[in-house]
């Protein structure tokens, strides 16, 4: 069942694959460069220098604004489900900032930060810390009050309800959000460094201008391997830090 | 010598009274059965007496102890749907209420164990419990109760949520566990055979506001076996319960 599910998979990429390549020969490659001349762009870009510097600067900027961002909204989140007087502060905050997409403010942080590492770290951390607050909320406000009952009838006091009962049921949820907080940092870490012309949203900006549409199909590429080489590492360390929940998932 | 005295507890939800002065009393190694139509205020009495919910008024004593409001403290809650944590695994879940204790973790687990097997569930140590039937799950949750030896052990609707079959062979289960660990039941119920099988005595409560219709000791001799649900006394007293009910609802 598994390998027929994959073997689909498969035969949806390949398909897409054909009908990218068939557009591209019509169109030609300054409006829409077909598969073959972007895996040849991606293997020129790979060797660059000047590419993995701009990865490399992209990556750990971003994961400075993302670390933050899970290390405040975890806890809000977690505060707002469980404590109706932070949800009554904190809530209209988060439903107002959490449409403000990266583009809409990064030139009010231009002005704000300059262009520096202040800068970059600040947008990842803006788009990405409401995505985690609301997320965490919705769950710790979904804790089963039976068993936190259970845990109250075992007279466990308020210290090990959180630790026994609250902290555990939130685990796979704070690691969904984690997964997707990830994908939300990325995207806003390079709309931030196409503005500036920086790192990696500066190749792109640059591969853009050029006359063939390859260098940036090639780009775009890696972004999404990164993304989803990152995001299935989330899933596995989350696997492994809650077996009981990949378990009941995986059965379904 | 173990005694429960609940008196003179009273408890509205708003304005509706749902307890008015009950007063019950269970003696040391006694099975009691609050039987009642649902919804009649007979688990909200079990849930003060665990302390999870507050009395608007009375007392509740176990060993002499005023334990009226707290949770924990010699008393074993299972509930109805099992409600294990779907993080823990069965033995774990066994051995949560040692955890909240303090024990240490071998003791706990070596405790866990002892009951995980008393229960029937030799080998499902480290099942989740979603890995498990309906059945088991509420096995693993009479063995969390028993677990932390209470005094007193409360159950609310225990096999409400279970198939007449699977009912059947935990009611058994059940005496047989209770039989080797004598301790003090409440046992919540609205199955007249149910409370008749397993218990001393049933207190049937009339609709809500709850008060105690009749006092009845059950006749018979334990063991308890599944011939005497044929039994003559057996099936007179089930008509009477019956009609009893019935003419309240009517009432």
């Amino acid at each position: 069942m598994k390998l027929r599910s994959r073997l689909t998979n498969l035969l949806g990429i390949a398909l897409m694959l054909l009908l990218w390549q068939l557009a591209g020969q019509n169109l030609g490659d300054a409006l829409l460069a077909t598969p073959v001349e972007a895996a040849r762009a991606l293997v020129a870009t790979l060797r660059e220098p000047g590419f993995w510097a701009a990865l490399w600067q992209m990556m750990w900027q971003m994961t400075i604004g993302y670390l933050l961002a899970l290390g405040i909204g975890v806890p809000l989140g977690i505060a707002m489900g469980r404590v109706p007087v932070v949800d009554a502060i904190v809530k209209p905050w988060a439903s107002m900032f959490i449409v403000v997409s990266a583009a809409a403010v990064v030139p009010l942080f231009i002005i704000l930060m300059g262009r520096g590492l202040l800068f970059s770290t600040a947008i990842v951390f803006v788009v990405t810390v409401w995505y985690v607050v609301v997320s965490v909320t919705e769950a710790a406000r979904a804790v089963s009050p039976k068993l936190i009952d259970v845990a109250r009838s075992f007279a466990a006091s308020d210290a090990q309800r959180f630790r026994h009962v609250i902290l555990p049921a939130l685990h796979p949820y704070v690691m969904i959000a984690a997964r997707v907080g990830f994908v939300h940092a990325l995207r806003a870490m390079v709309t931030a460094e196409m503005f500036i012309s920086a790192g990696y949203g500066g190749l792109l900006n640059n591969a853009g201008l050029d006359l063939s549409t390859a260098p940036l199909f090639a780009l775009i590429v890696m972004l999404m391997v990164i993304s989803l080489s990152a995001t299935t590492l989330l899933r596995w360390a989350a696997d492994r830090a809650a077996p009981w929940y990949a378990s009941r998932t995986r059965d379904r | 010598m173990t005694h429960l005295s609940v008196s003179n507890v009273c408890k509205s939800f708003g304005s509706v009274p749902v307890l008015v002065d009950q007063s019950l009393d269970v003696e040391e190694g006694e099975f009691v059965a609050l039987l009642g139509p649902s919804g009649c205020g007979k688990s909200t009495l079990l849930q003060i007496i665990n302390g999870l919910v507050p009395a608007d008024r009375g007392t509740i004593l176990l060993d002499g102890k005023d334990i009226t409001g707290r949770t924990g403290a010699g008393r074993g809650m299972v509930f109805q749907g099992a409600d294990l944590f779907p993080w823990r695994t069965a033995l774990e879940n066994v051995a949560f209420g040692l955890e909240v204790m303090g024990v240490g973790k071998a003791e706990r687990l070596e405790q866990a164990r002892h009951y995980l097997h008393l229960v029937g569930l030799r080998g499902f140590e480290e099942a989740w419990p979603h890995q498990l039937s309906g059945g088991m799950q509420q096995r693993v949750g009479i063995a969390r109760a028993f677990c932390i030896r209470p005094s007193l052990l409360l159950m609310d609707e225990p096999f409400g949520a279970l198939d007449v079959q699977t009912r059947d062979i935990l009611q058994d289960e059940l005496v047989r566990i209770w039989e080797a660990e004598r301790k003090m039941v409440l046992f919540v119920t609205h199955g007249i055979e149910e409370a008749l099988y397993l218990a001393d005595r049933i207190l049937v409560f009339s609709k809500r506001p709850a008060h105690v219709l009749r006092e009845i000791v059950v006749p018979f001799e334990r063991p308890r076996r599944e011939e005497m649900k044929l039994d003559s006394t057996f099936l007179e007293l089930r008509r009477e319960i019956s009609d009893l009910l019935r003419h309240d609802i009517h009432a």
